[in-house]
């Protein structure tokens, strides 16, 4: 049984996938839904199981527990070849002895498309990706950028219930990386593929996913709109990986509301408040507040604030970044619009509706 | 201000000429000694045949069929020897190659090679023999009723061939079938591909300049048969093959003359099977078999001259291919495999290597420390290009030839010949020109040097640009 294409599908259910190499758990019970014409971004650091996970969705590796489902009809234990998703490799995976066009026809050629359709097909899918001067040339002919515009095409002209991208950006220099995030996101909406990207790099998350799964040790930690991840990291781990440079241990002075000022530093050092949000109540004692450098800001000596001896700067084109320490010795870092002397010290504020106060 | 003209030193170093290139001296000395000067030695020696004109040993070869039948009877041994290993080796590697304990197996697989083929024959004579096990089991469960005559006929030879040469096909291909990006197979497989069709668009059209290379170099091995055509076969008829007949000439008629000759002839022929093989590898796909990310550095069918670092590469591509399968068991990575140059190479290997254990050496001696690109260290700097270039190969050659020595000698002992032993000894040590008690092996093996020397020295010079 073959699924030939499949736009036509609700949503994909992944209830409790797991797989494990011996004895170690490379995923451990995830579960997701994805519905039609979704991009979802699997965010997490190296070693996380994102990988894992969409070699498992595409049948490449098999799953040792849980089901995938296409809406009703139970998928997983089909063969890579009969599930008709269409996958971006991070080393792109090109065929090195076919032609551009020969690359992106594959998929429909395997499918018995006939000669007519297939070249049409094949034509959207090279003019899609901008890639009709090169449509004859050899893989190896080509730049980085343009194999990876050949792999997304052959990918999609299959035009697959599924899109899964492994990392396909890593490969490509800052600014490349850059031009074919766009790319990839104009694609998208230009054709609406049902898409499940894996990355490391949280800025791509943000910018091209419609929603975003933290996965962590096998496991999902959090799944939510770029906006919601980006302001509201559900813990501490998720907060660290969504740039939330500056953790900072101290107890709670006041609570009100979600509004917590906290003294940062152990007990024994002057009391230095800085106020964040809460995500719960019932913070006990011990807390960490994590923000951002650009929410810390330099504010006038005398304010309720904290000191930080400064120790490096960095020139970064439209201010500093600042490298400081507290009383009780914890690093900050910070942004200012000038220069600061090394040696000096500083009274720093947070942003209360971006700085985060979480339990310890 | 103006910038001074290049110095002389300068000069030679952007063509790849430094202080360390007088390092190729000794073994540049020692190829025209061992290699150069015996090889037209012995086709000057081919053409003063005792009787007739200048020709007339190749007249006689080519007209006396018990000579001439020689060479159909060795074709029709090594062709069916080559092809059969190469379908073998071929299923067996790709399924190995998703093993995760090869190293094993490839141990498992060297020790026949190492055995060599006297041995073999020995044990095929007791196994196959009327009275050994295989016949007896066949007769036992009645499935026969007399034995099956499997030694000292066509198929013995056959059979020996197919034992001591399988191994050495295995491992070529298994370390071109693993040099395959599986990322490939893959991402046929997400397009719909099933295994059959994954096979043949995707492994088979990257395979098959490889394949060839390996089909060469079994042939060769195969062609230059001699142990087991006189032990398992039957040397006076049916397995008569060509090095016997220089093993007739030399020891039997003292006729070095007609043994130049037909060595020479060995040499043409299968020079003449090889090119043919090689030219039809041209006409398919020969570029990396990485699908993506490497590219850059290996890029394709693009005219060679814009990419010298690639050509660099695959000046020792060859040594590569099969050494860090064959000797360290390690895998060899994708990048050996853009292999574009390979032809040359392959061509010089087996031109020198002749045989399996001169081929090993040969290869061998690409080997490198884990992680290590060796021609980073003697092929990337400009300078030291070149000499490092020859230095490979001409240590290549020279390690080929003393081992090839110790074969010819090998060869004359067992063949119950100990003066021709003797004569091995002697020819080796000094002026060593006519064919010994290997029948043809030697010489045939000088005639393809210069050719090897060439091929090496093509390569070399596209690379320098």
């Amino acid at each position: 049984m073959m699924l030939q294409t499949g736009q036509n599908f609700r949503t994909l259910h992944i209830e409790g996938m797991a797989r494990t190499f011996g004895d170690f758990k490379a995923l451990n019970g995830v579960s997701l839904d994805i519905q039609r014409g979704e991009f979802v971004a699997l965010l997490g650091p190296s070693g996380c199981g994102k990988s894992t996970a969409l070699n498992c969705i595409a049948g490449l590796l098999p799953m040792t527990g849980g089901t995938i489902r296409l809406d009703d009809q139970r998928i997983d234990l089909l063969k890579t070849e009969e599930r008709g998703f269409g996958m971006v490799f991070q080393s792109y995976a090109l065929f090195p002895h076919m032609t551009v066009r020969d690359n992106i026809g594959f998929g429909l050629r395997m499918r018995g498309v006939p000669g007519a359709e297939l070249s049409r097909r094949v034509d959207a899918a090279v003019a899609l990706v901008r890639m009709q001067e090169q449509a004859h040339k050899l893989p190896g002919q080509l730049s980085g950028g343009q194999q990876q515009r050949v792999a997304i095409a052959r990918a999609i002209a299959i035009e697959p219930s599924l899109v899964l991208m492994d990392e396909p950006l890593s490969n490509l220099d800052a600014k490349l990386r850059l031009e074919m995030r766009q790319e990839i996101r104009r694609i998208h909406l230009q054709q609406g593929a049902t898409t499940v990207y894996v990355t490391h790099d949280q800025e791509e998350a943000l910018s091209l996913a419609d929603r975003i799964v933290v996965m962590r040790d096998g496991q999902v930690q959090q799944v939510g709109s770029p906006a919601e991840l980006h302001d509201l990291p559900i813990d501490l781990a998720v907060a660290d990986f969504m740039g939330f440079r500056n953790r900072l241990a101290g107890r709670t002075l006041t609570q009100q509301g979600e509004r917590v000022t906290v003294a940062i530093g152990s007990a024994g050092h002057p009391t230095q408040p800085l106020t964040g949000r809460a995500r719960r109540s019932g913070l006990g004692e011990q807390v960490v507040l994590a923000v951002r450098p650009d929410d810390l800001s330099v504010q006038p000596h005398g304010l309720p604030g904290l000191l930080v001896t400064v120790e490096l700067t960095e020139y970064r084109g439209r201010g500093f970044q600042a490298t400081g320490t507290t009383a009780d010795g914890q690093t900050v870092y910070f942004s200012v619009g000038h220069a600061l002397r090394i040696g000096d010290t500083v009274n720093l504020a947070s942003d209360p509706d971006r700085a985060l106060v979480y339990p310890a | 201000m103006t910038t001074p003209p290049p110095n002389w030193r300068q000069k030679l170093a952007g063509r790849g000429i430094d202080g360390s290139t007088l390092l190729v001296l000794p073994a540049l000395l020692l190829l025209l000694g061992l290699f150069v000067y015996p090889f037209l030695y012995g086709l000057v020696v081919s053409f003063q045949p005792k009787v007739g004109g200048w020709l007339g040993n190749y007249q006689r070869f080519f007209g006396d069929p018990f000579l001439f039948d020689t060479l159909g009877k060795t074709l029709a041994l090594a062709f069916p020897v080559t092809l059969v290993s190469l379908l073998l080796a071929v299923p067996v590697a790709m399924r190995v190659r998703l093993m995760t304990r090869q190293r094993l197996l490839t141990t498992l697989l060297v020790l026949p090679m190492t055995l060599g083929t006297v041995l073999v024959a020995q044990g095929m004579l007791g196994y196959f023999g009327p009275q050994g096990w295989f016949n007896r089991t066949l007769m036992d469960l009645g499935l026969m009723s007399s034995p099956v005559k499997l030694t000292h006929n066509y198929w013995g030879v056959l059979l020996s061939l197919l034992i001591t040469g399988f191994p050495f096909t295995f491992l070529l291909t298994l370390s071109h079938v693993t040099g395959i990006d599986p990322a490939l197979e893959h991402a046929a497989a997400t397009l719909g591909a099933r295994p059959a069709a994954r096979f043949r668009h995707i492994f088979l059209p990257l395979l098959l300049p490889g394949l060839s290379m390996t089909f060469c170099l079994s042939f060769v091995q195969a062609f230059s048969v001699f142990p087991s055509a006189v032990l398992v076969g039957e040397p006076a008829n049916a397995t008569r093959v060509i090095s016997v007949a220089a093993y007739h000439a030399a020891f039997e008629e003292y006729d070095e003359s007609m043994a130049s000759a037909i060595a020479m002839l060995m040499g043409v022929v299968q020079l003449g099977v090889v090119v043919a093989v090689l030219s039809l590898r041209s006409l398919v796909y020969r570029g990396p078999v990485v699908g993506g990310k490497d590219d850059a550095r290996c890029a394709g069918p693009v005219p060679a001259v814009q990419h010298p670092a690639q050509h660099r590469r695959d000046a020792v591509g060859l040594c590569h291919l099969g050494c860090h399968r064959m000797v360290s068991g390690e895998p060899a990575g994708a990048d050996w495999q853009c292999d574009r140059q390979l032809v040359c190479h392959a061509l010089a290997a087996f031109l020198v290597a002749r045989r399996l254990d001169a081929a090993l050496v040969f290869v061998g001696l690409g080997r490198v420390p884990a992680g290590r690109h060796p021609d980073h260290h003697l092929f990337s700097g400009g300078g030291s290009g070149t000499a490092g270039r020859f230095a490979r190969c001409s240590g290549s050659l020279c390690t080929g030839a003393a081992r090839i020595s110790w074969q010819a000698l090998g060869d004359a002992a067992v063949s119950g010949a100990p003066d021709g032993a003797a004569r091995v000894l002697r020819h080796s040590a000094g002026h060593c020109a006519v064919p010994t008690g290997a029948g043809g092996h030697s010489v045939g093996r000088d005639s393809g040097q210069p050719g090897a020397d060439r091929a090496l020295c093509d390569s070399g010079d596209d690379s320098v640009h």
